[in-house]
């Protein structure tokens, strides 16, 4: 995929539910999208940026997760992370399509072709 | 034990009056608290709803079979599946009933769950109709002129076969009572049954011999004709029990200030509590960053299994579940 800033993460907002996603390069630098003012872009930088900075949480020697979910009371949270060292983050409102799809969408996500 | 406060007060009120007071139901919301009130004594039996969040009722009955073997456990789902049935089965639940909120249907429930408080276990042999035959049993009983009641259940249908000196003379399976009773339990392709001594049933219904009353149940069922009644008899979910899909290989359930209520395969509990403490903290900045209500769960899908941990001011709580591998130790 040639920018997945510009052609994969911009669809992601399409599907209902979703409040606000974003993904981080292995360069560092972030791009975050939102279509809830709840959840604003600047938001989700930081999001990904904490993320970063708590991965050790969620990862155990030899065992790294394939994705982790954090189920507030009306919104969740779901990071993936990949070797190559992206990231994608996205929010959604529990009980939509958006929150039934986030499974497959992290599959598409870790199968994306993906540049540095 | 269900999620859903509402129901949970609707069925324990409901339960309450069917029983005139004579059932005392403690009720929990959560599998922790289910945990304590197992761990408080004097609880004959469990009804617990399949779909819950951190650790689901499928995977809290099989924890709670090996710590409580005598607990008669019923499983309630929305959604019955084949393959919840028998996961449930396997985990050691005695009974997996389609949840109602019906008055009438929690009267079903409340019979069935009757039903199985009364199941006793007795002195006699226990076998289960896929390796054994009902039928064998039926005969030998009947052919040593025995005087002997057949129990008979599975998750729908709970039947007795009365046979008094070598004669069946009585059958009731679910609503239906005699012959097409007892054509109806010889048909049932998966459950258990116990032998236990004879007590005269309230009526007879069969006077026929026994040969004629067996082959004429068996010529029904090879021609077809036992297209049993109700819904509670369903072919495709009474098929015998397959392994479990999920193994819970550790548990750790603690107050919210770190004691432990409840700890099952957790090698490094104190380590595990300041993680869990961890988790709540960032799930507190996260939120702080996108303002998404109370905190209530964190999911951890790992290429093998996965990690539930819910912190809460009064409770912190670890599951880590695994695919069950077939034919072999997990």
């Amino acid at each position: 995929m040639k920018d997945p800033v510009k052609e994969w993460l911009p669809v992601r907002l399409n599907h209902v539910g979703v409040l606000a996603c974003g993904l981080r390069r292995p360069n560092g630098k972030l791009h975050s999208q939102c279509s809830d003012a709840s959840c604003p872009p600047a938001a989700m930088d930081n999001l990904l940026r904490q993320l970063d900075g708590s991965r050790t949480l969620f990862t155990g020697p030899n065992l790294p997760p394939k994705w982790v979910t954090f189920h507030y009371e009306h919104g969740q949270i779901r990071f993936v992370t990949r070797p190559d060292g992206w990231y994608f983050a996205v929010v959604v409102r529990p009980e939509t399509d958006a929150a039934a799809q986030l499974d497959s969408l992290s599959v598409e996500f870790i199968s994306l072709q993906l540049g540095k | 034990m269900d999620d859903d406060r509402e129901f949970l007060e609707a069925l324990g009120d409901m339960f309450g009056v069917l029983s005139g007071g004579a059932w005392k139901i403690r009720t929990a919301n959560s599998p922790d608290a289910a945990a304590e009130i197992l761990k408080a004594g004097d609880i004959k039996l469990m009804v617990a709803d399949v779909n819950m969040p951190v650790l689901d009722g499928i995977q809290f009955t099989g924890m709670m079979r090996k710590h409580y073997p005598g607990l008669k456990i019923a499983l309630l789902t929305s959604d019955v599946t084949e393959e919840k049935r028998a996961a449930a089965l396997a985990a050691g639940a005695e009974l997996f009933i389609e949840k109602t909120h019906s008055p009438e249907g929690m009267k079903a429930v409340f019979t069935m769950l009757g039903e199985l408080l009364n199941w006793s276990p007795r002195d006699g042999f226990q076998g289960m109709l896929r390796s054994v035959s009902l039928q064998d049993i039926i005969q030998m009983e009947c052919v040593g002129h025995n005087s002997s009641v057949i129990e008979i259940c599975n998750e729908h249908v709970l039947g007795r076969i009365y046979i008094e000196e070598g004669q069946i003379i009585h059958a009731a399976g679910g609503e239906l009572m005699g012959e097409r009773a007892l054509q109806k339990l010889l048909s049932l392709p998966g459950g258990s049954f116990e032998l236990v001594p004879f007590e005269p049933p309230q009526q007879r219904t069969m006077n026929a011999p026994w040969e004629m009353l067996i082959a004429e149940a068996t010529r029904k069922a090879g021609a077809g004709e036992l297209k049993l009644d109700g819904p509670e008899v369903d072919a495709a979910t009474l098929a015998p029990p397959a392994e479990a899909a999920q193994l819970v290989t550790e548990t750790l359930v603690c107050t919210g200030t770190g004691a432990p209520l409840y700890d099952d395969g957790c090698q490094q509990a104190q380590a595990r509590m300041q993680w869990l403490m961890a988790v709540a903290q960032q799930a507190a900045i996260f939120n702080s960053t996108c303002s998404l209500g109370h905190f209530d769960r964190l999911d951890i899908q790992y290429p093998e299994g996965r990690a539930v941990a819910q912190a809460r001011e009064d409770r912190l709580v670890y599951v880590r579940v695994k695919p069950a591998k077939k034919g072999g130790g997990a």
